[in-house]
């Protein structure tokens, strides 16, 4: 082992080290908090940073090229702010994904390289007619923004593919306590265990595209700038709005700290079809995210 | 609200995950006639060239389609649609999977032109200049400079082009040799013109394909070139070797010699590659790529702008860039290039 990879190991370490101080400070030494309704714990703390990490299973096609689905697993990070309180609810976030993409038939196989950039931003507000203590009802919309950057070796000219797909969503989301709001004691099989009232959440958010456009390459999908000596390879790219699909939800089961941070745990879905004629671009994405919330008062 | 949770939990089975619902099916698959009649629906969408080679695309469907049989082998299919692809006379036009790749050849249709023993026996002898992509040296008693470059697929360096240019600075003529180029990157095409311009120059024109006519195109743009500010090599005469195997990115090479007044083509007609390639997949995994513009010279251009197309497509360039000078090389005669002689003569009258 070479100086070098010595050296990325002791800094991996340290990185993991810190990470785990960082971990114990935001889940264990924050103030107390009591167990609250939704609502009051919105009062409380309505301010969060989310740092998610999560594993995506999604396959992507571009017809303009292929009508081949590539399939792959990626990761992602996430990086969000949200802000609650008793009648709405925002989230500004910042979402990558980077992976490969397979397709194999017999011998012929490729693979693709896909990185995702995607911001969000997100503004609900509480339907107060269905919701109460336990249940939370919330409507609204959700702005979406995705840039696409892929590759493809075996697609010659075509190997280089980007396009951004941006879509104004309509959204509603439950909300459901499922707080514990005593202590449990018991055995299961020769584990004692003893369960501390915790606060916990379960929501879903399912968003369908009310306005869906994007910015593709034009109709031969390669451009011809190289050939003319110009560097504006997006020349022949157009705009078009009111055209294509896209559905999303997320499933969050959130276990709230007596300091007022807490860990998330989400499943995401979103698919979208830019559903032009021949050349339309389809992805779909299930992913399984982990994410700490940290309080911001 | 308790009854809220059957409601709240079908929902969520109901619209969480269907994207199958509105993406369209996996067409990945081995049925020869759904890759076939896909690689024809593509080229009949987007390849450049049918008005200009007369090329009935329907009937070429008719002829190669009958071939096709349910169950046949994967060998047999490729050969047939490689077939149908080398009806376009075009090799920008591919077919490729795991165990074979199609094309047309169109250096097989001129004569071999070019064997570098008889240049460096008779011409360069053998400790000429490698700069590069370049190989040179001074012919004719150090009179003309000869620079032979093989292939345009390696990047050519502001350092390689000075070096080159500043060895041939003081002699009568240049002789760049692109016979049996099979092309490469165009950047180089622009790279080695702006050391042959005193001012910016439009090399030719282009248009894309941008409609699923056969005719219908982008408006033509320019291809211009901007003088290099340090060595150049102008007002000399320049003769640009070619032949049939003269492709691609030499093709662009010589139809830019087009518009600049010093520069001209000895040798054949070359072979053409006038377009830029795309690239894609078939559902059966094979790749394709074929043709999707067209490059003109300045005054083609100007004749399709004045609505004179027809005349243009009977030049027809992409079946080759004429040259101003024909020559041939005679594989008999071991101890001279006809193609050099000519170009030697033609520099030391100029």
């Amino acid at each position: 082992m070479d100086i070098f990879n010595v050296r990325i190991n002791a800094l991996k370490h340290l990185f993991s080290f810190f990470a785990l101080c960082l971990f114990g400070q935001l889940v264990f030494c924050q103030k107390q908090l009591s167990i609250d309704s939704i609502q009051e714990c919105y009062l409380k703390q309505p301010k969060y940073l989310e740092l998610g990490v999560g594993l995506s299973y999604s396959y992507f096609r571009d017809f303009a090229t292929s009508p081949i689905f590539y399939k792959g697993y990626s990761p992602s990070i996430s990086l969000a702010y949200q802000r609650h309180n008793t009648k709405n609810e925002s989230r500004f976030g910042f979402h990558f994904r980077q992976g490969n993409y397979d397709f194999q038939i017999r011998n012929e196989y490729a693979r693709a390289n896909l990185q995702a950039y995607e911001f969000q931003f997100k503004h609900l507000v509480v339907l107060s007619r269905f919701s109460n203590s336990k249940w939370i009802t919330k409507v609204g919309g959700e702005a979406i923004g995705t840039i696409n950057l892929r590759s493809n070796s075996v697609l010659n000219n075509a190997g280089f593919g980007a396009e951004a797909i941006y879509n104004l969503m309509l959204s509603a989301k439950v909300e459901r306590d499922v707080s514990r709001k005593t202590t449990k004691q018991g055995k299961f099989l020769f584990i004692n265990y003893n369960w501390k009232p915790r606060r916990r959440l379960l929501t879903y958010q399912f968003n369908t595209g009310l306005l869906n456009g994007h910015y593709r390459n034009g109709y031969a999908y390669v451009h011809q700038q190289r050939i003319i000596n110009e560097e504006n390879w997006l020349s022949d790219y157009k705009h078009t709005i009111g055209q294509g699909l896209r559905f999303s939800s997320r499933l969050d089961y959130t276990l709230f700290f007596h300091n007022a941070n807490a860990v998330q745990f989400s499943y995401l879905w979103d698919a979208y079809s830019t559903r032009e004629e021949n050349t339309a671009f389809e992805f779909a994405a299930h992913l399984i995210q982990f994410s700490l919330l940290i309080g911001l008062n | 609200m308790r009854k809220l949770l059957p409601v709240f939990v079908v929902f969520m089975l109901l619209f969480t995950a269907c994207e199958k619902a509105f993406l369209e099916d996996e067409l990945s698959t081995d049925d020869p006639f759904t890759s076939f009649d896909y690689l024809w629906e593509q080229i009949d969408l987007k390849y450049s060239y049918f008005d200009v080679k007369q090329i009935d695309w329907n009937e070429q469907k008719s002829k190669y389609r009958a071939q096709l049989y349910s169950g046949m082998s994967q060998v047999e299919l490729f050969n047939i649609m490689g077939n149908m692809m080398k009806e376009l006379k075009d090799d920008h036009a591919n077919l490729s999977s795991s165990f074979n790749v199609s094309y047309f050849g169109v250096k097989y249709e001129g004569a071999d032109n070019f064997d570098l023993r008889i240049i460096e026996d008779n011409y360069i002898g053998r400790n000429y200049y490698i700069t590069g992509p370049f190989i040179h040296d001074f012919i004719k008693q150090d009179s003309i400079g000869y620079v032979r470059l093989s292939t345009f697929s390696t990047s050519i360096t502001d350092a390689e082009l000075n070096f080159v240019l500043s060895r041939y600075r003081n002699t009568k003529g240049l002789i760049i040799d692109l016979r049996e180029n099979g092309g490469g990157l165009i950047s180089n095409v622009f790279r080695i013109m702006s050391r042959f311009v005193s001012s910016n120059t439009t090399l030719y024109k282009s248009r894309i394909r941008n409609g699923e006519q056969h005719h219908e195109f982008s408006n033509l743009e320019s291809a211009d070139v901007v003088p290099y500010e340090g060595i150049k090599y102008l007002n000399k005469p320049i003769m640009v070797l070619v032949d049939r195997g003269s492709y691609s990115a030499s093709s662009f090479f010589a139809l830019s010699t087009k518009a600049i007044h010093n520069m001209y083509l000895v040798g054949d007609t070359t072979g053409g590659g006038l377009g830029l390639p795309n690239g894609g997949q078939l559902p059966n995994g094979w790749e394709y790529r074929f043709s999707v513009t067209q490059a003109y010279t300045v005054q083609q251009a100007n004749q399709i702008e004045a609505g004179k197309i027809d005349e243009v497509n009977r030049e027809n360039y992409e079946n080759g860039v004429p040259p101003e000078i024909t020559a041939t090389l005679n594989r008999m005669e071991l101890t001279q290039d006809e193609i050099i002689e000519r170009a030697i003569q033609e520099i030391l009258a100029y």
